[in-house]
């Protein structure tokens, strides 16, 4: 027996999924996995004016059995270039690590995963190789990006 | 408390009230939330930097990070103060938000349906599990840990758990009907029962406990000491969280409702065992991956060996 979810699982599994189904988001999409409601399959256009406009980004979501105690776990399915998202997907958000907090909720997160392609910072980075280019020639990582969207987004 | 019914029926949302005559009642809908759990607000309790939770999600997030959910400021367990008056307004509005909803319905012939609090003439079937979808939005009926038949917490605890658990056949006196009961008992407003000043908040667990000062701490509370460490101290904590949130409750329940309760959400855990998640995910997920977890591995690897070659090389 593995240690039992710190919430009821009818409330805290299908709470996101009602707001999303009742209440959604422009530009993004959620859908659960028919036999596990703990998996979304998740959907996040490129925002106007990003090199990622006209890209639909494919995402897998996941929340933990201590969620909302614990955060969701979100990956990038789909290739990006960006100084904050490595090669596996992984993204380095403070809201999905550090300054998680309950009172956040998926959609939440989804969005600020959105603000995070408007604004990349490679100040911080995960992907070290697209920070400095993204440093250096920011031009070019731009350049790069676009491509990006274009050969793996669409 | 959580129920094995379709999952779906039983969530409400604000946007509920949307297509409504009224869709401003939404924002009531919304604000009687709780940020957490994002149901309605039970035992709601303020914390020293007045922010209002679920006394039990508050108790539960506390336990990893002595921080409010909202505004991130240190906030300390023995600050909770609980707000009876708003888990009265709470109840209140879950109570009759169904017919509230029914009322403020768009279509032209609304005829409200009888609410059967108003109906006492209607016999008192004990409410069965089908039923209980509906019900459970209305009333906030408990369940008899022993008989399973459902009756209000009132009911629950001055008669019918002893004589149930004195003799198993004992059901809930057919001549009340077991909803009117509810409104017919008026307690002075914000007070809770005489039996809740009796007992005082169980102290949170010390994770250096010793596994047997453990079992002894769950056989005095009567839970079970079964499963590995981790699992008892877990149910231990949740029990924790559990107990003192019931004392926050303007509506406190027998202890024996709370380890009933305890005991089916455990039982959720075996129940979504058998759905698959984590366990099974971890497996999935790593054997889909696998071919990049091992080129990360690679990676790190070789990232290794460099600084280690810089290191000798600086030697």
């Amino acid at each position: 027996m593995r240690n039992p979810p710190r919430t009821p699982m009818t409330t805290t599994l299908n709470r996101p999924l009602t707001v999303f189904l009742s209440d959604p988001v422009p530009g993004i999409t959620a859908v659960p996995h028919e036999d596990n409601l703990r998996y979304f399959n998740v959907t996040i256009d490129g925002p106007s004016g990003s090199p990622y406009e006209g890209g639909k980004f494919k995402l897998e979501l996941f929340l933990p059995d201590d969620y909302p105690m614990l955060a969701p776990k979100v990956r990038f399915l789909t290739k990006i270039y960006h100084p904050n998202i490595d090669r596996l997907g992984r993204i380095c958000l403070d809201v999905l690590k550090a300054n998680w907090s309950p009172a956040l909720q998926v959609r939440t997160i989804l969005l600020s995963i959105q603000a995070l392609l408007s604004s990349p910072n490679p100040d911080d980075p995960l992907a070290n190789e697209v920070a400095e280019e993204w440093k250096n020639n920011e031009q070019n990582a731009i350049k790069t990006a676009r491509e990006w969207t274009e050969r793996f987004a669409q | 408390m959580a129920t094995f019914t379709d999952p779906l029926d039983s969530i409400t949302d604000p946007s509920d009230w949307a297509d409504s005559t009224f869709p401003n009642l939404s924002k009531l809908d919304s604000l009687l939330r709780c940020h957490i759990c994002k149901d309605f607000l039970k035992a709601p309790v303020l914390t020293s930097c007045d922010h209002i939770f679920c006394s039990v999600c508050i108790r539960r997030s506390l336990e990893s990070d002595k921080k409010c959910p909202l505004c991130h400021e240190e906030t300390y367990e023995s600050k909770l103060r609980k707000v009876l008056l708003l888990d009265e307004i709470s109840t209140w509005f879950t109570r009759n938000r169904p017919e509230l909803l029914d009322k403020h319905r768009p279509t032209a012939n609304n005829t409200p349906e009888p609410v059967a609090a108003l109906e006492p003439e209607k016999p008192a079937a004990p409410l069965r599990y089908e039923s209980r979808k509906k019900r459970a939005a209305e009333d906030p009926l408990v369940e008899c840990p022993v008989c399973s038949t459902f009756m209000s917490a009132d009911e629950l605890q001055t008669s019918h758990i002893d004589s149930c658990l004195a003799n198993k056949r004992a059901r809930p006196s057919p001549s009340r009907p077991v909803i009117s009961s509810f409104f017919k008992k008026e307690r002075t407003p914000q007070t809770q029962p005489e039996f809740v000043k009796k007992k005082t908040k169980i102290t949170n667990l010390d994770p250096t406990i010793s596994t047997n000062k453990l079992k002894e701490k769950l056989n005095y509370w009567n839970l079970p000491t079964g499963g590995t460490r981790y699992q008892m101290e877990t149910r231990m904590k949740e029990f924790i969280s559990m107990y003192n949130a019931n004392l926050d409750s303007v509506n406190p329940v027998d202890d024996r409702v709370l380890i009933n309760r305890l005991m089916k959400w455990e039982g959720t855990y075996s129940l979504s065992n058998t759905a698959g998640d984590t366990a099974e995910d971890g497996a999935q997920w790593r054997r889909r991956y696998r071919k990049e977890y091992d080129e990360l591995i690679k990676q790190a690897r070789a990232n290794m060996n460099r600084i280690n070659t810089k290191l000798d090389s600086t030697d």
